[in-house]
């Protein structure tokens, strides 16, 4: 610790604070009516029982893969002809789909909107701290 | 020497006369600590009986990763700070400069007490992270921890303090400063 450091807890030991015994008495009764309040955060019991649930995870990812597994070994169906199944509506040939027109803007552009607000929004940000940098120095 | 840790945890197991020996380990520190930041003796021995009474009912919230005076310096500057909140829409008080509560308890010495320039000069958040660095000897990070603000903040606080208490004593004594760094 420097001179400057030295100086400050010398003086502050000279500050005279000392706590009377009426003071003291004080806060004991205080403290008498005080009901702690336990905190939810600690739970030595639950930290106990940390492998329950990864034990629970790995018991659920395990029957997953053995379903997906079951699934795919299934028995096999025989291959149907697509064209049978399927019913053409008469009225299919007339109907005229909508011309889907879109170009390489229309999917662009809102991205690119999106990405000047951002801009924007730090270009803001990075003012906003300047200042801040400014008044605080 | 039983660290203030253990006594929280025993405290915690309900053993008897653990947080009565935290009390008596942080009384006069705190009131020495909260003298500067109330407007009068009494107001810092209400501050630091509120303190130990939030500190009890909260004991539990405590995380034993932090140091037990971080932790209760942290309620402390809360509750003056609330205190001073209360108070500040009551009529104002005339109070003479030899009325203040840190000048009354500081002895009169042959140079002013650098305390009493930094009650003076600094703000409350400052004198805090400077009596906390110094007198508690809590590192930068602890600091503001305490004060509930970034390491940044805290050393260029920190450097502001030295600098502006420096050119305060440098006007009255010698040159008192070197440099240090933080970090």
């Amino acid at each position: 610790m420097d001179e400057f450091g030295k100086r400050l807890k010398r003086d502050a030991a000279a500050i005279r604070a000392k706590v009377p015994p009426e003071l003291r008495a004080r806060i004991d009764a205080s403290l008498v009516g005080v009901t702690p309040v336990h905190s939810a955060g600690r739970r030595p019991e639950a930290a106990k029982l940390w492998w329950a649930s990864s034990l629970t995870g790995v018991a659920a990812a395990a029957l997953v893969i053995a379903f997906v597994n079951w699934r795919s070994h299934g028995p096999e169906t025989a291959p149907v002809d697509v064209a049978q199944g399927v019913t053409v509506p008469e009225h299919a040939g007339l109907a005229v789909p909508p011309a889907l027109e879109f170009r390489t803007a229309d999917f662009v552009s809102p991205l690119e909107n999106e990405l000047d607000r951002l801009r924007s929004d730090i270009e803001k940000a990075r003012e906003s701290l300047r200042k801040d940098l400014d008044f605080t120095f | 020497m039983v660290s203030d840790e253990k006594l929280v945890a025993a405290a915690l197991d309900g053993i008897d006369g653990a947080f009565a020996e935290l009390v008596t380990r942080y009384q006069d520190r705190l009131l020495r600590f909260l003298l500067a930041r109330s407007s009068s003796r009494a107001d810092a021995e209400d501050a630091v009986q509120d303190t130990f009474i939030n500190a009890y009912r909260y004991l539990a919230s405590f995380d034993s990763r932090w140091q037990f005076s971080t932790w209760i310096y942290r309620i402390a500057i809360r509750n003056s700070a609330k205190q001073r909140s209360l108070h500040r829409y009551e009529p104002e008080v005339e109070v003479a400069d030899d009325n203040d509560p840190l000048d009354a308890c500081i002895a009169h010495a042959e140079h002013e007490n650098v305390w009493l320039a930094a009650k003076r000069l600094l703000t409350d958040e400052a004198y805090a992270a400077l009596w906390l660095r110094y007198v508690e000897d809590l590192s930068v990070k602890e600091v503001a921890s305490a004060l509930g603000r970034s390491s940044a903040w805290t050393k260029v606080t920190l450097m502001r303090c030295r600098r502006k208490l420096g050119e305060e004593l440098n006007a009255t004594e010698r040159p008192p400063l070197g440099s240090e760094s933080y970090g």
